[in-house]
């Protein structure tokens, strides 16, 4: 997900640019405990705020264990028991596969710089995923001020990737390190104070996940720029640049406007700029309005229009492939004006 | 082969493994410790467990909680007129970037509550807040749920209780280039508001 516009502005800084932005607050240090992020996290039914810390990311075959803490400071406490699994935003949609409800099911490693996340693995269709129950993560009313730590297994996050940012408990925590082992030492308890051990991991159920595919999911990434009328996108670790079909065409038109040359001479010199080889793709996309054989011929004659007028400002040792994916490939909703215009573009596909 | 791909077939191949010798007594133990050292801003992949004695088992929760950096407020803006946050206020108390992502942390407060503030839809990522610096439109990630398509890479509030704060929510966007001191954030949602941008606070050493 790097852009080439931080790439330019850390090259930047190296030559002496804007100075750097203030640092967040610093995460306190505990003896013998990992603190590897923080987040306050809320709760639909009451207005307090629990503190989520991030302890650890740990791989082991076939997964990846993630350890995190809840807990409600003193001065929070009602004299009644915390009920974790509660907290969050009652959204359990987001990185979730479906079936796995609760906060400790919505989990994921995410890898922003290969735009993928890693989510939960699920057990069965009985919605449980490999975790802390629900009813252990939990501190008593006469635990005035317990974080209790819990775990939940998530797909296995690659060898060669070393940071992650990491959502749990409907937060996001950002850079935290991905590592290898089980945190020691373990302990009977599911649910134990921190600093006490780290909960024993159901290791064992990892081969028992049901469709770990799923538990994978892609992400994309867009910076748009202004100025040049040209977003770039990275989807699964591919990069694209996105043309918007309202700036290239007029309304159910396949002949490039006026406008539309500096777009297409702007994206052509990206294109040369980042040293592509070999075969680029000119995708044709439409939105849903109009029938799907129309918008399929029309993404067509649009992709065939952009690829003539990049090829002869591009170098002949690029070739263009043509492609028209009429309205089956959204990236927004159409049910939306400002999804709809963006779902209308023209992609090119650079290779990996 | 697509990087998750490759991530499937490591997934297959690693429970494939698994399922061979789930009943092997000779499994190797995991190795790792609770005395893992924590280094600052350390991007190496795969740290080992040290070799330093494990510090005695007690309940840390105290340092832990009162440790814990407060929220405060960087910003607030009005909810647009004609969304359904209508009324409300924003406030926001974080935005972080790092070379990897950039991070916006928020609440919603006041307004007459809503059991289902309808422009907190994920599969609506289009209307969520954009970061407008440099002359760039810096969008939210989005993830592929299969059937659903794209949808917005954050926790948006199921409910909005008139009078008091909803909890906090959080969302992912690509990294702001290093330096940036502050953005604007423009959406349907709110009348712009300009936030000032820190760096992401790394482990402590």
């Amino acid at each position: 997900m790097r852009t080439v516009s931080a790439v330019l502005a850390a090259a930047a800084l190296v030559a002496g640019g804007p100075a750097h932005a203030a640092t967040a607050p610093p995460l306190p240090e505990v003896e013998g405990v990992p603190v590897l992020g923080q987040a306050w996290v809320g709760n639909v039914t009451d207005d307090r705020l629990a503190v989520l810390t991030v302890h650890g990311l740990r791989r082991v075959d076939g997964g990846t264990v993630l350890y995190y803490s809840m807990g409600l400071r003193v001065q929070d406490q009602r004299g009644d028991a915390a009920h974790f699994d509660a907290y969050g935003n009652g959204n359990n949609y987001v990185l979730n596969q479906g079936g796995a409800v609760s906060l400790v099911c919505t989990a994921a490693a995410i890898d922003p710089e290969h735009d993928v996340a890693y989510s939960a693995l699920r057990l069965d269709s009985s919605r449980r995923c490999i975790s802390t129950k629900n009813i252990d993560f939990t501190a008593g009313a006469d635990e005035l001020g317990k974080a209790v730590v819990g775990y939940t297994v998530l797909a296995p996050v690659p060898t060669d990737v070393s940071t992650v940012d990491v959502l749990i408990g409907s937060q996001l925590v950002q850079g935290v390190p991905v590592e290898d082992g089980l945190l020691e030492p373990a302990v009977e308890d599911p649910a134990p104070a921190v600093g006490t051990g780290w909960p024993t991991v159901e290791t064992s159920a990892v081969a028992e996940a049901v469709a770990p595919e799923k538990a994978v999911f892609d992400l994309r990434a867009q910076v748009e720029d202004v100025a040049k009328k040209l977003t770039e996108a990275t989807r699964g670790g591919v990069k694209e640049l996105d043309l918007d079909a309202t700036v290239l065409f007029a309304t159910d038109e396949a002949s490039l406007t006026s406008t539309a040359g500096s777009v297409i001479r702007e994206a052509a010199a990206e294109i040369t700029e980042a040293g592509t080889r070999g075969t680029i793709t000119v995708t044709g996309h439409t939105d849903s309005n109009a029938s799907e054989a129309y918008n399929l011929d029309l993404s067509k004659r649009r992709a065939a229009a952009v690829a003539a007028a990049l090829k002869r400002r591009l170098p002949g040792s690029i070739s263009i492939r043509r492609v028209g994916k009429g309205e089956s490939e959204p990236i927004a909703s159409n049910e939306t004006a400002r999804g709809r215009a963006l779902n209308r573009r023209v992609t090119i596909t650079l290779p990996q | 082969m697509t990087r998750r791909l490759a991530a499937l077939t490591a997934a297959a191949l690693a429970t494939i493994a698994l399922t061979g010798c789930s009943d092997d007594p000779d499994t190797p133990e995991p190795t790792g410790s609770g005395s893992v050292s924590v280094t600052s801003g350390d991007d190496s992949a795969t740290a080992s467990p040290t070799s330093s004695p494990s510090p005695s088992l007690e309940d840390r929760s105290a340092e832990l909680l009162e440790g814990a950096a407060p929220l405060t407020e960087i910003a607030r803006t009005r909810a647009a007129k004609g969304s359904s946050f209508a009324g409300s206020t924003f406030t926001f108390y974080q935005l972080t970037r790092s070379d990897a992502s950039t991070l916006l942390v928020w609440r919603v407060s006041g307004g007459k509550g809503s059991s289902s503030p309808s422009d907190a839809n994920v599969r609506r990522w289009e209307n969520y807040p954009v970061m407008v610096a440099d002359a760039k439109e810096y969008s939210v990630v989005t993830f592929d749920k299969e059937v659903d398509g794209w949808s917005a890479l954050s926790n948006p509030i199921l409910r909005i209780t008139s009078g008091s704060a909803a909890p906090p929510q959080s969302a992912l966007y690509p990294p702001l280039p290093a330096g940036t001191s502050s953005v604007t954030l423009t959406s349907p949602w709110f009348a712009d508001v300009e936030v000032p941008v820190t760096e992401a606070a790394t482990a402590a050493g």
